[in-house]
């Protein structure tokens, strides 16, 4: 017992040291040379560096920008990868390998290779410099990898459960809805918290789609603060805290929620 | 916990829906020209003013799309002429244009210059023009005619002993200025100052191959392969690299990479500093030590490398306006807003003539080094894959400039990683 948590205590200390470089590096003051070794803490910490970030560029618009395109993607994100995932393990055997390996497929297809033909896509739809391009992908639960989750996650519930609810007459939103969905809840929290981070980063698609400096989302105005000279470093690192902190939050949040869903939920245990 | 998320979802649904429809019914600013340009806060601040006084003039409407960084604005460009959807005005250096007037992208600018009311070929520097032709057409519009020069700080030069470089002067007075600038660390840590700065880039290289007498290319407008290998071009290479390797007058990569040169210069840690225009606007901010721009030293004849942007239109409907755009921000009122931002070298003229340009009172007080080096510029070639032969020996010259191969290795290297893209360029012209 004691070895597993030292493990997971080094485990822990080694995700968590970009976190301590990030909050060191925010507190040095702008304008200072970088320091020359590695600097575990500020000698005098200073925040004018957030001042800063917030002054060169409109991060506080920005940051709202990008909150309301998780906000409206990462539910339905949620919701049609838990719905696809669902559907998956109720098709017969040959139809569900063709979807899996489909979806392993499309996992496999490079980002880089969409940017043109859904730039053509909603350019012809008129919804260039729009949010449209930017919540659309969760359409289609934005990643394959979430339906698949849900999938692994949906077929690990015993057969009988689902057919006993349908004797009892219910219809397959109904099951989903009262019987499987409450049993597979722990990935329904790390889906949402995986749709998150994805949609709260990116940055090749609002750099695409979006023109209008009102429209940007935090990620652009962080690449622009990237620019500066190595002397204000304070105020990228003080920026991208800020734009990491919700990210960090929401994995805390849903975290309790995902270990102890995980330690009550049996049927993840089997 | 399922019905919050169909309704969350649902709502998600609904307001992408709602934003769909916005999204449609956006066509009132479709009429807008736009122009994408990427840079840092102090030139976006003076596209803002380009932007404003087109708007106050025409009366017709312009916005402005500012990327991040040149990577970030190459990468939209490209896309957004791949899917159909470009700006109507972009503005991009001599070295990256081709790839897109190979591609048919650009709507010539050369025919609608013979054409203008508002503009006149002549009073335009010829040498940015001659760059932005491709397949012997003008394809897009030069804004600005800069080149490399050496910043130097005049309080260090005092310190040192050392009078202003005079108009002519010559690497070995070069060279002996930087050994007199350059000062051994005092302690552990201590950030030693260097006579010279320069970033190992084929871009800042050329100059010296030049004016060595050598060449960089058999053939600027139709290039096969690099000739910095010949006696000459090996004189100017070699003179290059030992700034760095000989006596250790520049910086080495580690120290630029935990302090960049335009910061050291900027905290009068760097004597000189080789550079193009850009620096102007971030050097006006010294208050501590007094600055000035010298021409490029000679090591034969008189050289430089020309830097020049220009505006691009896209082919399409909207290619009227968006030259309509181009004649005001290419003519005299447009050059002479963003001359006083101090970031350009203006193409025309009658502007670099200025007092716009010129600036007398403010540094640096020799501006006119911008001008006297016109007639000495020369440009790197134009070819559809041109930006990566560049980014491949780039690579090859930093490793040599920082000592990790030898002459006869980067030369090699050069030769072998830019002749498929050099015979790519070849086969990909008409």
């Amino acid at each position: 017992m004691r070895r597993r948590q030292a493990t997971a205590t080094l485990v822990s200390a080694a995700f968590l040291f970009p976190l301590v470089f990030l909050l060191v590096g925010a507190l040095r003051a702008p304008g200072l040379p970088p320091p020359t070794g590695l600097e575990v803490l500020t000698p005098s910490p200073d925040t004018g560096g957030f001042g800063r970030a917030f002054a060169l560029t409109d991060l506080g618009r920005q940051l709202v920008n990008s909150a309301v395109i998780a906000v409206l993607a990462v539910p339905l994100t949620v919701l049609v990868a838990s719905w696809a995932g669902f559907a998956a393990t109720r098709l017969g055997r040959w139809g569900r390998r063709a979807v899996i390996g489909g979806s392993l497929v499309a996992l496999l297809v490079p980002l880089s290779a969409l940017w043109v033909p859904r730039f053509v896509l909603f350019s012809q739809l008129s919804l260039v410099d729009t949010y449209v391009p930017l919540v659309a992908p969760a359409l289609m639960a934005t990643s394959p990898l979430y339906v698949l989750l849900f999938y692994w996650s949906y077929s690990r519930l015993p057969p009988d459960l689902i057919d006993a609810a349908r004797l009892e007459g219910l219809g397959p939103l109904a099951i989903w809805r009262r019987v499987a969905a409450p049993l597979v809840r722990p990935t329904t929290f790390a889906v949402g918290v995986l749709a998150f981070v994805f949609h709260w980063s990116n940055f090749i698609d609002p750099l695409l789609y979006l023109n209008d400096p009102s429209l940007y989302t935090a990620p652009l105005g962080l690449r622009q603060l990237k620019d500066l000279g190595p002397t204000d470093f304070p105020v990228l690192m003080a920026a991208a805290l800020v734009v990491t902190l919700p990210a960090v939050l929401a994995f805390a949040a849903v975290q309790r929620r995902f270990l102890s869903e995980t330690r009550a939920a049996g049927w993840l245990g089997r | 916990m399922a019905r919050a998320l169909i309704l969350a979802g649902l709502a998600g649904a609904l307001a992408l829906a709602l934003a769909l429809l916005a999204g449609g019914c956006r066509g009132s600013s479709d009429s807008a020209v736009t122009l994408q340009v990427f840079g840092d806060a102090q030139e976006l601040v003076a596209y803002r003013e380009l932007i404003a006084a087109y708007e106050r003039k025409t009366g017709e409407n312009a916005s402005l799309i500012e990327v991040p960084d040149r990577d970030a604005h190459v990468q939209k460009l490209t896309t957004a002429f791949a899917g159909g959807s470009p700006p109507d005005v972009f503005l991009v250096n001599y070295r990256n244009f081709a790839p897109f007037a190979a591609r048919g992208a650009l709507d010539a600018a050369g025919p609608r210059l013979r054409r203008s009311l508002e503009l006149n070929r002549a009073d335009f520097y010829p040498q940015p023009l001659e760059a932005f032709a491709f397949d012997g057409t003008l394809q897009c519009l030069p804004q600005n005619v800069s080149s490399l020069v050496v910043y130097y700080n005049r309080n260090l030069f005092r310190q040192a002993g050392l009078r202003d470089p005079e108009p002519g002067w010559t690497y070995d007075e070069f060279r002996a200025a930087a050994r007199r600038l350059t000062e051994p660390a005092r302690g552990e840590g201590e950030i030693r100052r260097y006579g010279v700065g320069i970033e190992p880039e084929l871009v800042r290289l050329a100059p010296f191959v030049w004016s060595a007498g050598g060449d960089i290319v058999d053939d600027p407008d139709d290039p096969g392969r690099f000739t910095i290998d010949t006696p000459e071009g090996r004189e100017g290479l070699l003179a290059f690299l030992d700034l760095q390797g000989g006596d250790r007058l520049a910086p080495f990569e580690q120290e630029i990479e935990a302090k960049a040169l335009d910061e050291r210069f900027l905290d009068g840690e760097l004597g000189m500093f080789l550079s193009s225009r850009r620096e102007v606007p971030t050097f006006r901010s010294i208050e501590d030590f007094e600055w000035d721009v010298a021409p490029f030293p000679r090591l034969r004849e008189p050289a430089s490398v020309l830097h020049s942007d220009a505006y691009c239109v896209a082919r399409g409907d909207r290619a009227e306006q968006g030259w309509r755009f181009v004649e005001f921000a290419a003519g005299p009122e447009g050059q002479r807003i963003l001359a006083r931002s101090g970031r350009i070298v203006p193409s025309l003229k009658s502007v670099a003539r200025s007092r716009d340009f010129l600036a007398p009172g403010r540094p640096p007080r020799s501006s006119e080094v911008f001008l006297h080096a016109i007639p000495t510029i020369r440009r790197l070639p134009v070819a559809s894959t041109w930006p990566e032969i560049e980014e491949a020996a780039d690579l090859a010259i930093k490793r040599a400039y920082y000592t990790e191969l030898t002459v006869e290795e980067a030369l090699a290297r050069l030769e072998r990683e830019t002749a498929p893209l050099l015979r790519r360029a070849r086969d990909a012209r008409p």
